[in-house]
Formats: C-alpha cells, structure tokens, sequence
C-alpha cells in the first residue's frame, strides 16, 4: 500500500515503514534504548533523504519518549531543576546544530556529515555496548559496581545550586554544557540523545541512578520537540506523513518490548544488539568509502 | 500505480510547416491536470490523437515523435573524488533551467527518422539536449605549464590538466560534454528522463496513441507536450500543449503549510506527537 509523503515527495510503502516503527520501537522498548540511532540509519537506507530522515525522526522520538516519562515523573524519579539547566543548555546546542545542518544542506555535504557522524557513533557506542555486554554475560548477569570517581576539578566550577531530587550540589556548567553537545547532536542526526546522557549523568554528573532516566527523557523530549520546530523552520525537512506512519508502528512496538524487556532481560540480547548496532555502522562506512557505481552527484539546486 | 489519468487529444488545426496544410495535427484536452494525492505512486498518461492528411491515402512514412518536457530547474553537478578514503563531492557546476523531466517517444527509433541535424535543431533525445552550465571548469590544452590554481579542480581534472589524453587535448566541449553526459545519466538514473521507442504507435483512420510513465516523484508545475509529424525526415506538423501537475488535496495543504507558515507547521507536529505518544500509552499500558 503505497502513500505519497508530501515533503520527502516520494512514494513508500506504509506498511513496510509501520513495520519498521515497529520494529525499532520493540528495541527501544525492550533495551530502555532511544532508537533514533537505528530508526535514522534505516529510513536513509530505504531511500529517504537524509535531511528529511534527520527532520522527521526527532519528531517521532518526541512521541516515544512522552509515554516514558510520564511515569517516571508520577514515581518522583525526575529531577526538574537539573532538567531545566540540561534543557536551556539544549536550546543552544539544537540551534547551533540546526544552523549548521542548513549551511551543510546548502553546500551540498550534509549527507556526507550525517554519514560521517553516524559511523563515528554508531562505531564507538557499538564497540562500547558489546565489550559492556560481554563483560556482563561474563559476570553471569551480576550487577557491576558504578565506579565513584573523584570530582575534584568539578567542584572547582562557579555557578553552584541546590539540584534537590538528585541530592547535589555542584556547578550548573557541565549539565549546562552537556545538554548543549547532545542538542547539537539531536539537530544534526536525528537522535535522542540518551545513549549519551545516561552514562553522562551517571559517571560524569555523579547523578543517583533512580531519576538518571527519567530526567533523560524528560530532556529528550524538550530537545527533540525544540528540533522538530528549527528544523521545520530553517530547512522545511519535517515530513507529518512519514512521522504519523512511524509513530504507529513506533508506540506498538515500544509497549510489547517494554513487556517482553521486563520478563526476558538477557545478556545476549544486549550482545546482540551491540551486534546490530556495528553492522549499521559499517554498512554507512561502505556506502563512504566503496567506489560509487556513478561518480557524479544530481540534485536540484535548493531555493 | 494510479488509475490512468486519461488525456485525449481532438481536432484543433494547426498550420503545418512546408507542406501548405496537406498535414495536420488534431489534438484537444479533456484532462490536463495530473493530481497529486495521498495514494500517488507515478501516473500513467495515455495520450490520443489524431493526424489528417489530405495529401496521402494512408500514414505510411509518417513518423510521430512526442516529447514532454517538465518545468525548468537548475540542478548542481558535482564529480564525486577520492579525499582520505571517502567519496565526496565537488565543486558544483549548474544546470541552469534544465528540463526537470523529459520524455521522448516516437513511433520508430529517433535515428532511423530524423538525421542528427534535424535531432541537433529541435532536441530530439536527451543527448541532443542543450544545455546551459554555469562554473564549467576551463577546457584542458596541451599548455601544462599554464598557472591555474590546482584548488579550483578535482584531483582528476587535475591529472587531466598535467596530462591531458589525447583526445582531451584542445577539445573546448570536453567539460561540457561530460557534465551533460553526466546529468542525463543521473536523470535517467532517477526515471526522470526516459526515452521509448515504440511509446507512439498509430492506430486505425489516422489515430495515434502515446504511453508516457511517470514516476512518482514527478515534479510539480507546467509541462509542455510536444508533437512533431515526421514526413521523409522533415518535420510536417507541430504542436505544443501544456499539462498541469500539482499537489491536490490534505497533501497540498500540508505541503504549503510547511513551506508558508513553518513556525505553525513546526508546532503542530510537535503537539501531534506529543498527543500520539500519550494516547498510546494509555490505550496500551491498560
């Protein structure tokens, strides 16, 4: 069943990219994962432009992450104040990465860059993801110790206020900051951001794991909704027909991987998306480096 | 695909060039819009027609060539180099006002109708297009001593320049000639430019039919459909009639809204988003 996108101007297949949601949706469900990392990748791959791709996925992820933290907030497992300053550090990064994918699109290189990026990413959270995973199947499943790293140069930082729910007291620049580089990176690739955040807060931020996800979402979604509309405005690159589609099969898929998560949580599921993860990634480094069929690129000159 | 939108062709006369009016070429449009909407995956236009002639009992030796020609773009071109392992583009040559579609159909292969001069004249084909090209690297000449500056060209038109082939040497139509070569293979590539032979086939009492495909992602605006009666090699009759192809309906309205109004548009897909992702989340999470 074919439906016309009206801002990619092509012709898909609905119930191929339903399928997709869906299937992307399961794994973030099922992994806690965002799944903007691998929804991006796999709508390029099926033929939409990549700046369309980038666009409308922060829309989609949006959609995805609202049914999260509404329970996150109801168990108190947010932390609004740290929010704030991650998502104020956020707005500037998106703008600057929004202002960047412009000028790229216009010089003709952003689908090299969004290329690029995604190797990059994909390639160091894949090999970060497996080597954890095989740590883990190793350990036979047992809890690893969250190191506590000593915070010395931080404390240093001006700028100090009370973050109550995460019980700290420390400089609002590196939240600040942080959610600066993953607003940029959400502008500029398509992602949430999660996959950055939560280790970010945990390791770098020293936040208590209990509201570590649930203020990442809550960031996420501020983020991502700020990307959608700079996006629409700067680059008119946001397709409603193609997000609707995969915010169906997306919010399906997230329920009965959420499910399946709870009752089959294993290591070598975590292996093996680590696995998939690497193989987007080096399927998007072919595509760069093998020589193309037809050494010449087409498009038609933006207006 | 779509249902066919039909477009029939009737009499309206037009003076033929040469042969005082022993020719002439019928045409008249029910349809002339081709309309975008929600389930468009391409179009299928048949095209009828009619030639009358009242010189000759029957159309043998008569050939028909139609031509549809999409609304002029500019396009950038640009020759894909090997930097640092990766393939990437360079500097961008134009095509200015080049034809977003084109198609040719004809009752015969074109070369066994017409002599490449008369292709040359009328743009017959998509290699006898002419195109328009701006930032067309200069031609390479036997002078490699001649101070270009080697930023401005790709690693291979640089090789070329240092030591040009042959048959490179001297020729000032060389870049164009690759750019044009190059843009119509990667038109043809995306089924934008299609040529068929065959596509025109006549029918019984002078009537003609022409197939023509397009795909999906068929530019929107004015076409121009273009007939030419091919008698002994010399063009007889002619016409030129336009074809309209716009976004109808919800997909024209969020097309404009998206483009007008991207602030509003921007918001909206947010706030559906936002209501999408907690509507599901109630209805699932019984």
């Amino acid at each position: 069943m074919q439906i016309y996108l009206p801002i990619a101007e092509m012709s898909v297949n609905a119930l191929l990219l339903l399928g997709m949601g869906g299937a992307v949706g399961f794994l973030s469900g099922m992994f806690g994962v965002g799944g903007g990392f691998l929804m991006t990748p796999l709508l390029i791959f099926t033929g939409i432009p990549p700046a369309v791709a980038v666009a409308t996925e922060a829309s989609q992820i949006v959609a995805s992450s609202v049914s999260g933290v509404a329970a996150h907030w109801r168990r108190k497992a947010v932390d609004p104040r740290m929010g704030a300053v991650l998502v104020s550090g956020g707005m500037v990064g998106s703008l600057a990465g929004v202002s960047i994918f412009r000028y790229l699109r216009e010089v003709g290189q952003i689908d090299l860059v969004i290329s690029l990026a995604y190797v990059g990413f994909l390639g160091a959270i894949g090999g970060l993801m497996l080597i954890e995973s095989v740590q883990a199947l190793r350990r036979g499943g047992a809890a690893s110790k969250a190191r506590h790293r000593d915070r010395g140069w931080m404390d240093a930082l001006p700028f100090k206020i009370r973050f109550y729910r995460s019980r700290l007291y420390m400089s609002v620049i590196p939240p600040f900051i942080l959610g600066m580089i993953v607003g940029a990176l959400a502008a500029i690739m398509g992602v949430g951001g999660g996959f950055i955040m939560v280790p970010a807060m945990i390791y770098i931020l020293h936040m208590p794991t209990n509201v570590v996800i649930g203020t990442s979402l809550f960031q996420v979604i501020f983020v991502t909704a700020i990307v959608t509309v700079l996006h629409s405005v700067a680059n008119q690159t946001v397709d409603i027909v193609l997000a609707l589609l995969l915010l169906g099969g997306g919010v399906v898929g997230a329920q009965f991987g959420a499910r399946m998560g709870v009752k089959l949580r294993s290591e070598q599921l975590r292996v093996l998306l680590a696995l998939l993860v690497l193989a987007v990634c080096g399927r998007l480094a072919y595509d760069l480096v093998a020589p193309p069929a037809f050494p010449f690129d087409v498009a038609p000159v933006l207006e | 695909m779509r249902a066919p939108a039909i477009i029939a062709f009737f009499a309206a006369a037009l003076a033929a060039a040469g042969a005082a009016d022993a020719q002439t070429l019928h045409a008249a449009l029910t349809e002339q819009e081709i309309s975008i909407d929600r389930g468009f995956a391409g179009a299928r236009i048949i095209l009828f027609g009619a030639v009358r002639d009242t010189e000759h009992s029957t159309l043998e030796g008569h050939d028909l060539v139609v031509i549809v020609r999409g609304p002029p773009k500019d396009f950038s071109i640009r020759q894909k180099s090997r930097i640092g392992g990766f393939w990437i583009a360079g500097e961008p040559v134009i095509a200015r006002a080049a034809p977003s579609l084109y198609f040719v159909g004809s009752t015969r292969p074109l070369a066994e109708i017409v002599d490449d001069v008369q292709r040359e004249r009328r743009q017959l084909g998509a290699e006898f297009l002419r195109l328009s090209f701006a930032g067309l690297p200069p031609p390479p000449t036997p002078a490699a001593e001649t101070a270009r500056p080697a930023e401005e060209l790709t690693p291979g038109q640089a090789r070329d320049l240092a030591n040009p082939p042959p048959e490179k040497i001297d020729n000032p139509a060389y870049f164009y000639n690759l750019y044009r070569d190059a843009f119509v293979r990667a038109m043809k590539d995306d089924a934008l430019y299609t040529e068929q032979e065959g596509a025109v086939r006549f029918l019984e009492g002078g009537l003609f039919q022409v197939t023509i495909d397009l795909p999906a992602t068929t530019p929107v605006g004015v076409y121009r459909v273009i007939m030419y009666l091919i008698e002994n090699g010399e063009v007889a009759a002619y016409r030129d009639d336009p074809l309209f192809v716009n976004k109808v309906g919800l997909e024209r309205q969020i097309y404009d809204l998206a483009h007008n109004r991207p602030l509003i548009y921007g918001l909206i897909c947010v706030l559906v988003s936002l209501l999408a992702g907690w509507a599901a989340a109630l209805v699932l999470r019984k």
